[in-house]
């Protein structure tokens, strides 16, 4: 939401990313990320079956993560990620994006924390963990009805974490990502 | 925009329908000396009977033991604290490598049980169960008088309290099935590597490696075994959606494990401190337990000061007979714990 806020008051129109995200497999969670681009190239070529368009860019991509483990922990993670992105947009409409990425992670514990001091309880409240997480991901992405009012980006995407320090050591953490995204033009009306 | 916010709803849906019953139990969590630790309490709060569960690894996580029929019929009449132990299933936290000792776990320890009187009240009736590992870590805890007097008895499954006594009886344990099987004409090919294996150890010097290979053919040996009864479908299920982790609680338990064999888990040998043992007392054992040899256990009930102790080991079982013979297994211990409490 805070990135959705930030760039509403900054720029017009804008990509967004929102994703569904299943971490571990079986968590559940959402995405949200906001795409800036930092280069464009774009090559048409002439082939014997019509023009073929391919686009590769890099991308900027602050994102806003969430899952939940049942009766463990709500984890929040705020990070960016560089992506090198492929796009075939004739004749068909693939993109194929490769990043690396550094997270901030708070994880809060999903349940009342206590601490025991000279023999008294205390509860802790917010309890939980802070981590860094440098990630890796890969996406697949296609666009249906391109041509119409209503096109639908749709793209699955894998991101795998090392989150540290975690219990003096890391852990690998594999996120896997099914979103959409849309150019939102806040400004439009003006 | 509808049709993604359906699709996004849809999804979320579906992966939120976790077991109902897994929604119901509560998690406090034990922050000790940079470790948060889950304590899952599931079961029959009302009974003012708890049991902690201190399950086996290290490595493992609580939860992994609250599958099937034992641990339902376990909740339907006490509560069941399935605890993950520091470094280990869901526990996290930034606590140092040279920290993980014996004696903060035992530190750990005494803080949950602290900590369940708090919030559940002075008066309950409390059990410590430890299955492999877990039977390590309650002994050494119960080797202490002021510690037993805490707990109205003590459950003791397929339990590790004497590790370099345990290697040995595995050897001899392997020896004697390799003989039989392999002049049985069984499942020879096999016999014959783990025989050849167990000949090759020089028993006044076991090393950490033929140790690790020794567990390692202590599981693979139950799979030898046609007598072990094997739970129907219906028996024993874990929830699709349940609070394990299992990349990160795999990666951080073996991470712990190795920790803890550096400083020195695998020299634990209690069997000559046994007597100090006064609290009530119930050992299981698994008659085809490779990894956990029963006359380990049945040495543990000979040695034992308890005057209210009993032995058990379940025929058709192997190291986890809570999953191989499930009823009767969670009926003994309840009889252990009727019989035992206020």
């Amino acid at each position: 939401m805070i990135l959705v806020f930030v760039s509403a008051i900054t720029l017009s129109a804008q990509e967004y990313r929102l994703a569904f995200l299943s971490h571990s497999i079986i968590h559940p969670g959402v995405s949200v990320a906001r795409s800036f681009t930092l280069s464009e190239k774009i090559k048409v070529k002439e082939k014997k079956k019509g023009e073929k368009e391919i686009g590769k860019s890099n991308l900027f991509l602050p994102q806003i993560n969430y899952h939940n483990v049942l009766k463990t922990e709500n984890s929040f993670s705020i990070g960016a990620e560089i992506i090198r992105q492929r796009h075939r947009m004739k004749p068909a409409n693939w993109t194929f994006e490769t990043g690396f990425g550094v997270h901030y992670v708070r994880s809060f514990n999903a349940g009342k924390t206590f601490t025991i001091e000279n023999g008294e309880v205390r509860r802790v409240r917010f309890a939980g963990n802070n981590f860094i997480a440098p990630s890796l991901s890969y996406s697949i992405g296609r666009t249906f009805y391109k041509n119409e009012s209503m096109p639908w980006f749709f793209y699955l995407k894998p991101q795998v974490f090392a989150v540290l320090p975690y219990n003096g050591s890391f852990v690998p953490s594999v996120n896997f990502q099914i979103g959409t995204k849309k150019v939102l033009n806040f400004k439009k009306h003006e | 925009m509808n049709k993604y916010l359906l699709l996004y709803v849809s999804c979320f849906w579906l992966f939120s329908c976790g077991d109902t019953d897994i929604k119901q139990g509560e998690t406090l969590f034990l922050r000790h000396k940079g470790c948060d630790m889950p304590a899952y309490v599931y079961g029959n709060t009302a009974s003012n009977t708890f049991m902690i569960l201190l399950h086996g690894g290290p490595g493992g996580n609580g939860l992994e033991y609250r599958g099937g029929v034992y641990a339902e019929n376990l909740e339907k009449e006490i509560a069941v604290v399935y605890w993950d132990q520091r470094g280990q299933g869901n526990s996290k936290g930034n606590n140092h490598a040279e920290e993980l000792t014996m004696d903060l776990l035992l530190d750990d320890l005494d803080q949950l049980v602290f900590l369940l009187k708090h919030q559940y009240g002075e008066d309950i009736n409390l059990f410590l169960y430890g299955h492999s590992w877990g039977g390590t870590y309650g002994t050494k805890y119960l080797m202490s008088k002021k510690r037993q007097q805490q707990f109205n008895g003590w459950i003791e499954s397929n339990g590790a309290h004497d590790i370099p006594k345990l290697n040995k009886l595995a050897i001899e344990f392997f020896q004697f099935y390799a003989r039989e099987y392999i002049g049985a004409g069984i499942n020879v090919t096999k016999w014959q590597e783990i025989q050849k294996f167990v000949n090759s150890i020089d028993t006044l010097n076991i090393t950490d490696e033929e140790a690790l290979k020794l567990n390692q053919f202590g599981h693979e040996a139950e799979e030898l075994f046609d007598e072990i009864k094997q739970p129907d479908e219906d028996e024993f299920q874990m929830p699709l959606r349940n609070p394990i982790d299992v990349v990160s609680s795999v990666v951080t338990g073996n991470y712990t494990s190795q920790k803890l064999d550096e400083n020195g888990i695998e020299e634990i040998a209690l069997s000559d401190s046994l007597y100090k043992i006064e609290l009530p007392t119930f050992i299981q054992t698994g008659r085809y337990d490779f990894v956990v040899p029963p006359a380990l256990g049945f040495y543990a009930y000979n040695r034992i000061s308890s005057k209210e102790k009993t032995y058990k080991q379940y025929s058709y079982s192997g190291h986890s007979p809570m999953v191989n013979e499930g009823v009767e297994y969670a009926e003994d211990i309840l009889t252990f714990i009727r019989k035992n409490k206020k």
